[in-house]
């Protein structure tokens, strides 16, 4: 399952840590981040609960950017 | 301006006035240094709270080699050494965090609007589409519009998903898609994509396709996971601000304790402040944003305006990689020609001209084969069926049948010996059908493919963007792909290939040299091929799920001349990148040294890192501003769609 979020994300290089640290995440099969876009796309793996997994998500990435946000 | 943006502005005016009021006090009346110390103290939250808890949070997460951590420290330290020499100048630790916000501040407008106007260059998304509901047109999201609904798409309007026409003629505005601003007409019948504007008329579409497999769907996805496929020199970026930050941190602290101890050991007095004070105007220096910033910037701009011309890189990788190509290998078919037979010559005997082309078209009648299509077409008027008798196609052959009663073979020469009928070979190159009518021969009828109008222009606009090689890989005869190979102006060629031999053409080619190698197909029988080489380059793909799959660049329209085009925009976007990585290096270097020298202060350290962010950033956006993106086709007002 691959599912596109809206971000808030002020700098290149916040995204980009933003995408490294979410891949990490347990659910998450990869995921991308447009800066430009400010949009994310994370693919899930077989069985994630997408929800749980986001929250997840949420809050490792605020752990490397405190400002960021994602809609979801 | 975003609501965190209002805010922060709020904080800097506050502190900035605040802080010039205290300044402007200090030097009338003499302030205990507990006094002044605490009035700054709380300028300094006012304007510094986030950072310092952004630092905080950094070394607690165990990253704490980031910049926030550098103004954090450089600015306690500042103070620091005021309660320590006594002065009480606390002015300046202050003043680097107000600086520091001031510059960030701008920063963030810079690239938000940057970020805004790549965003805006591809936004081909539609918002709604029309459909009719109980008799009056109603505004639907082009996501929940179900395959095979009718949408109507008004004058003015994105059409908002693939589909047929069945109802009214206009002219449609592709500019969005494929860079081409010549209008495309379609009617009744018509297939259209999504993302292209209706000029003139009412269009009523039949969808075939959900809004998510559409064009522009695909296009956006594709667009926005660009970013995944990092080029090097962003990954470059990366490491080097992995490796840069820490090593900065080192020598500061290097810089703070070695000459001190030396001094101390010589025997001179150690400075401690002074140093202190260089280390930390050496740490403000070093703050790596302008690299960081600018370098996906740039790549970013350099897709965004390539994809405004109907050229989709689907990464950043690729982008560099183009810059460096010094090899194109070409298909021919659908490439460089347009891939569509035409008759170029007929060479008759026993008939008229005219009569053996109807020949051949009415025993060709029911076949679907190109060779047939371009016959038919070539003979021009309708055929008449019930002429055509006895039809019976050979495949690898030909055909023979009936017409008028009279016996008509039209195929290849192996039909004529099949049938024990004389020939004559041609000396033109192209595809040979010879005719015979009731066992006797009759002429034959030369097909040959004809070069795209655009091919040999491209060609030569490629030998001066330096591609030394142009080879041309190809099915067809010897013959044919001499005559072609020359007539465009290629290096080199390979005939009478099978599709596996591609392949291991490409693969031959790949390792004779160390440039990379990029080949251009139309994407639809060369899958395995565009995979194959460094860089695969497919065409005309508007509509086309395979080529887009299997391509690392795409070309919405199928004209020769986007590859030399995608590869200027290439050229500049690396060279602006260098640009900025020199630049940006260039004057840290350079500050570094005058901040470890003690020539440049903490002020200038902020002017230079704040300075040099804003003009790599001004440089990255020049990709946009190109007269070429200016001068598309105005997107029609949103007051003219409704």
């Amino acid at each position: 399952m691959k599912k596109k979020y809206e971000i808030e994300v002020d700098c290149a290089n916040c995204a980009a840590l933003m995408e490294q640290t979410a891949a990490k995440v347990e659910g998450v099969e990869s995921c991308s981040v447009s800066f430009v876009m400010q949009k994310m796309t994370v693919e899930f793996a077989e069985g994630a609960n997408e929800k749980k997994v986001m929250k997840e998500v949420l809050k490792q990435c605020k752990k490397v950017e405190p400002d960021c946000e994602i809609e979801f | 301006m975003k609501k965190k943006q209002k805010k922060m502005l709020v904080r800097i005016i506050v502190s900035a006035v605040m802080f010039t009021v205290l300044m402007i006090v200090g030097h009338i009346v003499n302030m205990p240094l507990w006094l002044s110390g605490v009035l700054y103290l709380v300028c300094y939250v006012i304007i510094g709270y986030d950072i310092v808890r952004k630092a905080a949070l950094g070394i607690s997460n165990g990253r704490m080699m980031d910049e926030n951590f550098l103004m954090t420290v450089a600015t306690v330290g500042a103070a620091a050494l005021a309660v320590y020499s006594k002065s009480g100048d606390f002015a300046e630790a202050v003043a680097v965090m107000l600086f520091y916000q001031v510059g960030e501040f701008f920063q963030g407008m810079a690239v938000g609007r940057s970020r805004r106007s790549i965003s805006e260059l591809m936004d081909i998304r539609p918002d709604y589409a029309n459909i009719m509901q109980d008799g009056k047109l109603v505004k639907a999201d082009p996501d929940e519009v179900e395959t095979g609904s009718i949408i109507i798409v008004q004058q003015g309007e994105k059409i908002p998903i693939d589909g047929v026409v069945v109802k009214g003629a206009s002219a449609l505005n592709t500019s969005a898609l494929t860079g081409e601003s010549a209008p495309r007409d379609v009617c009744e019948g018509s297939e259209v994509v999504s993302g292209c504007i209706n000029l003139s008329g009412v269009l009523e579409i039949k969808t075939t396709k959900p809004f998510g497999e559409s064009t522009v769907s695909r296009i956006l996805e594709l667009v926005e996971e660009s970013a995944s496929k990092r080029s090097r020199s962003e990954d470059f970026i990366t490491r080097f601000a992995r490796i840069y930050t820490p090593a900065v941190c080192f020598s500061a602290l290097a810089l703070a304790v070695l000459p001190p101890v030396i001094r101390l050991l010589i025997g001179s007095s150690a400075m401690w402040a002074q140093w202190i004070y260089r280390a930390l105007t050496f740490l403000v220096i070093s703050c790596p944003c302008a690299l960081v910033i600018s370098i996906p910037l740039s790549f970013f701009s350099g897709i965004g305006s390539a994809s405004r011309q109907g050229i989709l890189i689907k990464g950043s990788v690729y982008l560099e990689m183009l810059s460096k190509v010094r090899t194109i290998v070409f298909d021919k078919t659908g490439t460089l020609t347009k891939g569509v037979f035409e008759v170029s010559a007929v060479h008759h005997n026993a008939f008229e001209e005219k009569k053996l082309l109807e020949y051949a078209a009415c025993a060709e009648c029911s076949s679907s084969h190109p060779i047939s299509l371009s016959l038919r077409r070539a003979y021009g008027s309708e055929i008449d069926r019930s002429r055509v008798s006895d039809i019976e196609e050979i495949s690898g052959f030909g055909v023979t049948a009936v017409v008028d009663g009279e016996r008509v073979a039209v195929g290849n020469k192996k039909l004529m010996q099949k049938l024990g009928v004389e020939y004559k070979d041609c000396h033109s190159t192209g595809t040979v059908i010879h005719i015979s009518v009731n066992g006797s021969y009759s002429g034959h009828i030369v097909i040959s493919d004809m070069p795209k109008q655009n091919s040999k222009q491209a060609l030569e606009l490629l030998k001066q963007e330096g591609i030394s090689r142009l080879v041309m890989l190809t099915g067809d005869s010897e013959k044919a792909a001499a005559k072609a190979a020359a007539e465009l102006g290629l290096t080199d060629y390979v005939s009478e290939l099978l599709p596996d031999q591609k392949v291991s053409e490409v693969e031959k080619l790949i390792s004779e040299q160390d440039a990379k190698l990029a080949f251009v197909g139309d994407g639809i029988n060369d899958a395995p091929v565009l995979s194959r080489a460094d860089l695969g380059i497919a065409m005309g793909a508007m509509g086309s799920d395979a080529a887009i799959e299997a391509a690392d660049i795409v070309l919405m329209d199928d004209d020769p001349l986007k590859i030399p085009k995608a590869i200027a925009i290439s050229g500049k976007c690396i060279g602006i990148v260098y640009q900025n990585i020199v630049f940006a290096l260039a004057v840290k270097f350079g500050c570094l040294l005058l901040g470890a020298l003690g020539i440049a202060n903490m002020w200038l350290a902020i002017f230079a890192d704040v300075g040099v962010m804003v003009l790599a950033v001004l440089n990255s956006m020049r990709q946009v501003c190109t007269p070429a993106n200016r001068s598309h086709a105005p997107r029609p007002e949103r007051e003219t769609a409704a």
